[in-house]
């Protein structure tokens, strides 16, 4: 069976395995737009690659590209929602489908943000000359490394006299018990 | 005297020196084997490999993948069950 417009095909792969779907146009040598649709059967409209369709003995007549109403409908028409084992979604869902309500949200927040952006630049102006201060930093750094050098060195000293201390502890005990 | 569950000698351990320069027994967690499918036996990807307890913590899409029989069968023993399904059960209708 071959992949052309209309067959009906079964996902293999992904997070939609195991779901029909439609094919509605060939994008490439390996990849074709498929759509579900996404009511009927939980399949987005999506490019899906060849390898993970398996095309089964049915077609629906469609134009390509088609819309998922269109496709709906075209089910319908060759009976197959009964055949496929597919619920006809209620009137409810339908409507909610065909609402566009993310696209109006997002182009509102993007906006804002940009003359925020702006207004930060300005106060930025000034702080490049406050830099330079910045830079002197780690010159004061390297006058306190000399310190952190001088306390290891006090410290070294310390060692050996307490070693020389418990030594001298240890052998008149010892010289007791004999 | 170390907790009685930790006495077994199942349990990894490794010997570690602190700095006080004592010799410590540190025991190592039990790590259940690799998740593996159930068809062809080999170790599942995307299952990861901590205890009952650590994995109710972690987020259900971590636990498998998000396929039917995600962490049952491996990508391609389902693919194959999804091809069966469609040449031999379908057809007969």
């Amino acid at each position: 069976m071959t992949l052309e417009i209309g067959r009906i095909c079964m996902k293999i792969a992904g997070r939609e395995a195991g779901k029909y779907c439609v094919i509605l146009k060939k994008m490439d040598d390996n990849f074709v737009l498929i759509t579900g649709p996404n009511i009927l059967t939980q399949v987005k409209r999506r490019r899906c690659n060849v390898e993970h369709l398996e095309p089964t003995s049915f077609t629906v007549k469609i134009d390509a590209e088609a819309s998922d109403a269109v496709v709906m409908g075209a089910y319908e028409k060759a009976g197959l929602l009964t055949k496929l084992g597919l619920r006809k979604p209620g009137p409810e869902v339908v409507k909610e489908a065909e609402k566009p309500k993310k696209e109006v949200k997002k182009e509102e927040k993007p906006k804002e943000e940009k003359v925020e952006k702006k207004e930060e630049k300005k106060p930025e102006a000034p702080k490049s000359e406050e830099k330079p201060k910045e830079e002197k930093k780690p010159m004061s750094l390297k006058i306190k490394i000399p310190s952190f050098r001088k306390k290891k060195e006090v410290k070294e000293e310390k060692k050996p006299e307490k070693k020389e201390e418990k030594k001298e502890k240890k052998k008149p005990e010892k010289k007791k018990k004999k | 005297m170390v907790k009685p569950m930790l006495r077994t000698r199942s349990v990894k351990r490794k010997l570690v020196r602190t700095p006080g320069n004592r010799l410590v027994t540190h025991y190592k967690e039990e790590k259940p084997g690799a998740a593996k499918c159930a068809i062809c036996k080999k170790p599942l990807h995307g299952v990861p490999r901590v205890i009952t307890s650590e994995m109710r913590k972690l987020p259900k899409s971590q636990r498998r993948p998000e396929r039917p029989y995600g962490g049952h069968l491996c990508s391609q023993c389902a693919r194959n069950l999804f091809k069966k399904s469609v040449r031999e059960i379908l057809e007969k209708k």
